[in-house]
């Protein structure tokens, strides 16, 4: 068993959310990954720089998965990042970010997205535990990361961490000797994403019944919903173009399989 | 732009190929592979039907295909495989070249990978799981092996465009007809039953079923995926009293909006058809038609369908006119009015069947 020592980060999408820094903390993660529309201005990204740099904080830039529209506008972003003096980590949710990062921004520190671990997260998943095959339930606690050529790959590509969900299932990943760290993120673990937005322009009763792309008026900072239904044992709850479940009970086993950071997540990380 | 089409029985091949379809794909149920794993499928399709049963049924089917010049691809693309699935995966895929087919449907980086380190020679082609949204991702897939990538359902022509005219990708494959899901294919992490559940306390379990009301299970409502279950949306915090009309009629809007989710997420007869006209401009390689499951009468009006309206292509209609006549044929085909909200390119249409946009993001 490996012996870690746990790193605590806050995770904000929000300067707003600042306010729930404590000592604790020895790392800040801010950003989106959901949606490239919700990227920070530069004078957001200086004011928590600031904050960053006032609180002696590690950092770390959580990008979404994006269009070409979408990588010239993170651009600037990740420029003014790049000459930072310190490490500066950014997550990456999209293959083709981390691409780019490797050609363009050599400075900064690649780290795999929740988006690309691909364990499933539905929660009616927990009614079937029980009764399936060990084969399936080992399936559902573990992912790709388990596969040698793909961890040697991500180390290759200067990844040598990955981020998990803190799945209802529980985690029994085995990373062995293979150099990647992992970060847990709690209690939010994302389900599913879209870009047909339901909360863009959802004041509009004239476009109640529509789904599409629509203009963005970041709605989603505004309101969340609970779907709930009795065959989940607990409910999604719904912000902006995303899905989420709650699970504030952390494995007691995570040092064990990898996990030296834990990413706490004080508000649905929208 | 050929015409990429599914089956799920030898015996449609001859039908299939005849109508029009120029490209294949199916996938091969495994008995072991269900025993093991019964609801994580070997190719995200957990229904027994909509794959053929063995390799050797596979091999036919290829033969048969190749008589007619027509390419075979094989499904291999669950989101992701663990390293205890690899002996299983790699006895699999052999078997599947072994059987001649032209090319692997895949979404798991890890998978090419594996597949590319144990020298498995055969083409690999990206599934929309693999979630390519610019040209930097198509060229990652590029560097390690992929020759062509299907684009997600969620893009615009314009990014699709954006996409196809950058990224050095040999092939890209467009969806064109049947299933949309307002969840991102690549990034969606619900499970799937293999079936609607009759008898839940049978597949479940007393225990867990005996925990809700009777009516929860009495209406089949464990539905093939739990993105489509039927739930209750309200608003995570409650509602402060006293709201003016013009507040309350907004917030009715916004919670209504929200249970289009749960209503509308899954459609199994879009279209794209409309678009052809920019798709052939684009250098699009092939427009794919979804539904290995669907019956082959069914199948073969698509193929129909998509046909003639890639053949008049070949003329020069103006793009208006052909639209026009897409609508037109759609809905002598289908017996049903083109529909914006399942159109898979919405801004194609005209304004008259406006409301659905797809704006830059």
């Amino acid at each position: 068993m490996r012996k870690v020592d746990t790193e605590f980060a806050l995770y904000v999408t929000n300067i707003e959310d600042l306010k729930h820094y404590e000592r604790k903390y020895t790392r800040l993660y801010y950003g989106n990954e959901f949606c490239q529309r919700l990227i920070p201005t530069q004078r957001e990204l200086g004011l928590v720089l600031d904050f960053v740099k006032d609180n002696h904080l590690a950092f770390t830039l959580v990008t979404p998965y994006v269009t070409d529209n979408g990588l010239a506008q993170w651009s600037s972003i990740l420029s003014t990042l790049n000459w930072r003096k310190e490490e500066t980590e950014v997550v990456f949710n999209d293959w083709g970010v981390l691409a780019w990062i490797n050609e363009a921004y050599p400075r900064l520190v690649p780290v795999m997205g929740r988006l690309l671990n691909k364990m499933k997260r539905g929660p009616r998943l927990m009614h079937f535990l029980e009764i399936m095959p060990q084969e399936t339930v080992d399936y559902l606690r573990t992912c790709s990361l388990d596969v040698p050529v793909f961890q040697k790959f991500l180390t290759q590509n200067r990844v040598q961490r990955a981020e998990l969900d803190n799945v209802l299932q529980g985690i029994g990943l085995d990373l062995g000797a293979s150099g990647i760290h992992l970060s847990l993120h709690a209690p939010y673990a994302y389900v599913t994403t879209t870009r047909l937005c339901l909360a863009s322009r959802c004041e509009d009763s004239e476009i109640e019944n529509q789904i599409g792309i629509f203009p963005c008026g970041r709605e989603c900072r505004k309101y969340a919903f609970t779907h709930t239904h009795p065959v989940l044992p607990t409910p999604l709850i719904g912000k902006g173009n995303t899905k989420f479940i709650k699970n504030e009970c952390i494995p007691d086993d995570i040092e064990s399989q990898g996990v030296d950071r834990i990413v706490y997540e004080p508000e649905i990380p929208m | 732009m050929k015409i990429m089409t599914p089956f799920n029985t030898t015996d449609e091949i001859h039908d299939l190929a005849e109508n029009g379809a120029t490209e294949l794909y199916t996938g091969v149920n495994d008995p072991d592979w269900i025993r093991k794993y019964p609801i994580a499928g070997i190719n995200r399709r957990v229904e027994i039907k909509s794959n053929l049963n063995g390799f050797e049924e596979l091999k036919r089917s290829v033969d048969i295909a190749h008589s007619y010049n027509v390419p075979v691809e094989l499904t291999l693309n669950e989101h992701y495989y663990t390293q205890a699935q690899y002996p299983h995966l790699l006895d699999y895929v052999k078997k599947a070249i072994d059987a001649g087919i032209d090319a692997l449907v895949v979404s798991d980086i890890a998978l090419i990978l594996v597949l590319r380190e144990h020298g498995m020679n055969v083409p690999l082609h990206l599934s929309t799981g693999g979630a390519v949204f610019n040209s930097e991702a198509g060229g990652f897939y590029a560097q390690i092996g992929i020759s062509r990538v299907t684009i997600p359902r969620h893009l615009t022509l314009e990014e699709i465009r954006s996409l196809i005219s950058k990224a050095a990708v040999p092939e890209f494959v467009v969806f064109i007809l049947n299933s949309r899901c307002a969840n991102i294919d690549g990034l969606c992490t619900f499970d799937h039953l293999p079936f609607k559940c009759p008898d839940p306390g049978k597949f479940l379990g007393m225990a867990a079923v005996s925990r809700y009301p009777e009516h929860v299970f009495s209406k089949d409502i464990i539905a093939t995926g739990a993105c489509m279950l039927p739930y209750l949306v309200e608003f995570l915090e409650p509602l402060p009293t006293g709201l003016s009309g013009a507040r309350e009629e907004k917030l009715n809007a916004t919670l209504k909006r929200q249970q289009l989710w749960d209503k509308n997420h899954i459609d199994n007869i879009p279209c794209g058809a409309c678009a052809l006209y920019d798709f052939k401009r684009m250098g699009v390689s092939s427009v794919k038609i979804v539904g290995r499951g669907n019956p082959l009468r069914r199948k073969i009006g698509d193929i129909k369908f998509i046909k003639m309206l890639l053949d008049l292509l070949d003329g020069d209609m103006p793009k208006d006119e052909y639209m026009r006549y897409a609508r037109n044929l759609y809905m002598a085909n289908y017996s049903r009015p083109c529909r914006s909200i399942g159109c898979y390119y919405p801004e194609v249409l005209p304004k008259e069947y406006s409301g659905v946009t797809h704006e830059k993001g």
